[in-house]
């Protein structure tokens, strides 16, 4: 139960790095090569993004997977 | 610490490869059931009667994901991406097809009537004409309207659920994954 709690988190440390960068969910989706839902659903905690779309993203916004991704554990 | 150490973490490798069986499947599914409905209704003559079955799965299956896609939200991020990298819109290319098929019936229809029915030269040349605009007249419209207007209405009810979708927050939040 607490695994799909982290899950459903939002990830808040993915859409302060894309403020930072002043990007929209759009610009963003366009750097990565994904639909702006993806980012929306991703910055919601509604989808889990495989390992290289994490990467992906990292890469466009120039941070590490565990600046954007990591959660520490319980 | 206990033997048993229970995680809700879900083999996320058995779960890929058996929603790609599964999409196999449908493809197998729809193959198997089209080759059915050609050899019922065109080789051995059966009727429609005979191809109710096949009609049935390929249309419902067809509803079923029409529907699912648009209200997930899919028909409006495959509509985005396709338009990204083409420089076509999507729009654009559902206009043409329509007006390509609406065409091609037309003129499938004029040379058939010319070729089965006409006497003569000027008799084939008139009884086409005649045939491919009223077919013209008929077909254009309805393509335009089932494909482009389809496809718009489609794409505004996509849109509406993925913003729903993005809207539902803390609250009234639902459980589905996308």
């Amino acid at each position: 139960m607490k695994m799909n709690l982290v899950i459903m988190m939002k990830n808040i440390k993915l859409k302060i790095a894309r403020v930072e960068h002043d990007l929209s969910q759009a610009e963003l989706a366009n750097l990565v090569g994904v639909s702006r839902q993806t980012i929306g659903l991703i910055e919601l905690g509604k989808y889990n993004p495989t390992l290289n779309l994490c990467i992906s993203i990292c890469h466009s916004l120039d941070k590490t997977l565990d600046e954007l991704f990591w959660i520490e554990p319980e | 610490m206990s033997f048993y150490k229970k995680t809700n973490i879900q083999d996320e490798r058995i779960i890929n490869i058996k929603n790609k069986i599964y999409a196999e499947i449908y493809i197998l599914v729809v193959a198997i059931t089209s080759i059915s409905f050609i050899l019922k209704y065109f080789m051995y003559d059966l009727g429609t009667q005979s191809v109710a079955t096949e009609l049935t799965i390929l249309v419902v299956t067809s509803i079923y994901y029409t529907y699912r896609s648009t209200r997930l939200g899919l028909v409006s991020a495959e509509i985005e991406m396709h338009d990204r990298k083409s420089k076509r819109s999507q729009q654009k290319k559902n206009l043409i097809a329509s007006i390509t098929l609406g065409v091609g019936i037309a003129i499938i229809f004029g040379i058939n009537s010319a070729v089965q029915y006409a006497e003569g030269l000027n008799q084939s040349i008139n009884y086409f004409l005649v045939t491919a605009l009223v077919s013209l007249l008929i077909y254009l419209p309805f393509f335009i309207i089932f494909i482009v207007v389809g496809n718009n209405a489609l794409k505004k009810e996509s849109d509406k659920s993925i913003n729903r979708i993005l809207d539902e927050d803390e609250s009234g939040d639902n459980d589905e994954k996308y």
